[in-house]
């Protein structure tokens, strides 16, 4: 598969030129995954951040106070997760397994931190969407609290 | 106003370097608070970020006549973040102030501005925002634990 054209085709890496392209390219690891890999596990650490390549990958959060696994969504081909391992010691918020199998493209904090110096534009807009991401599951953890407050 | 920034947040000063501190300033209006004043109202609008110089404040959620404490706020953070970042514009908790507050206000246009315009002042408030949103995540992450545990 051809990652450049393929990225091009994402809104979040679309607007950048060659050089910042093939840098993000060299940071990522490109694997195949097979049916029910777990890529992370709600409460783990030391992931990476993922890009799907082909297939499918289900998102499944266990709810407290109940315990209960319940499915997020499922998230398709150009989508992004992981996001938040990029983050020192921050815990996965959900699990994540591929459903049939499934060529994803990995990000590690390591591959983060070298593209600071390859790509800052493409880090940037990475950390714009980790800022982004953190501050939407906070206010849904705040919602949680509400209903709790509500009971 | 320089000097009391750099004393205050001195990771992010270090980070900007003195002439990106200059534009951050020059796109922020200092503010006085009063004690007893809501700074933001739980799910109201909101429309920029807060720099916090001097003073404290608490952080509370709401619902009907509940409130729920999730801690206090004061100098080095930032208030507001949640609800420009995250798109919703709208106050993610009630935040008083305890005592005399001083802050850096900043219009969400103009954070905008500075994070698209310029590579540097982006990595630096970008970092500075990850690490305090990642420390209030897992303190009410913490908070639900103990909620769930009882």
């Amino acid at each position: 598969m051809e990652l450049k054209p393929f990225l091009r085709n994402l809104p979040a890496f679309e607007a950048y030129n060659d050089q910042y392209t093939d840098a993000l390219i060299a940071a990522l690891e490109v694997e195949d995954c097979p049916d029910g890999f777990v890529f992370v596990h709600q409460g783990g650490y030391g992931g990476a951040m993922f890009i799907i390549l082909e297939g499918s990958v289900g998102i499944i959060r266990r709810d407290r106070p109940n315990e209960t696994d319940y499915d997020v969504r499922d998230l398709r081909e150009g989508e992004i997760f992981g996001l938040l391992s990029l983050v020192d010691d921050m815990p996965a918020a959900a699990t994540c397994v591929a459903h049939g199998p499934v060529k994803i493209a990995a990000l590690t904090q390591d591959g983060f931190h070298s593209l600071f110096q390859s790509a800052p534009p493409i880090c940037h807009q990475l950390q714009f969407m980790i800022a982004v991401q953190l501050a939407r599951d906070l206010q849904e953890q705040n919602e949680f609290l509400r209903r709790h407050m509500a009971q | 106003m320089k000097q009391l920034f750099v004393r205050t947040f001195p990771a992010l000063a270090a980070e900007l370097g003195d002439n990106n501190i200059d534009s951050l300033l020059a796109a922020c209006r200092l503010v006085e608070l009063a004690p007893d004043r809501k700074l933001f109202r739980d799910r109201m609008p909101v429309e920029s970020l807060y720099l916090i110089l001097e003073g404290e404040l608490s952080v509370s959620l709401e619902e009907g006549d509940k409130a729920f404490s999730l801690g206090t706020a004061g100098p080095g953070q930032w208030l507001g973040e949640v609800s420009v970042l995250s798109g919703s514009m709208l106050g993610s908790a009630t935040v008083t102030t305890l005592t005399p507050v001083s802050a850096l206000k900043l219009h969400f246009q103009d954070f905008d501005r500075l994070i698209r315009d310029n590579d540097h002042i982006a990595n630096a408030l970008l970092s500075d925002l990850i690490g305090l949103l990642a420390a209030r995540l897992r303190i009410s992450a913490a908070a639900i634990g103990k909620l769930a545990g009882k």
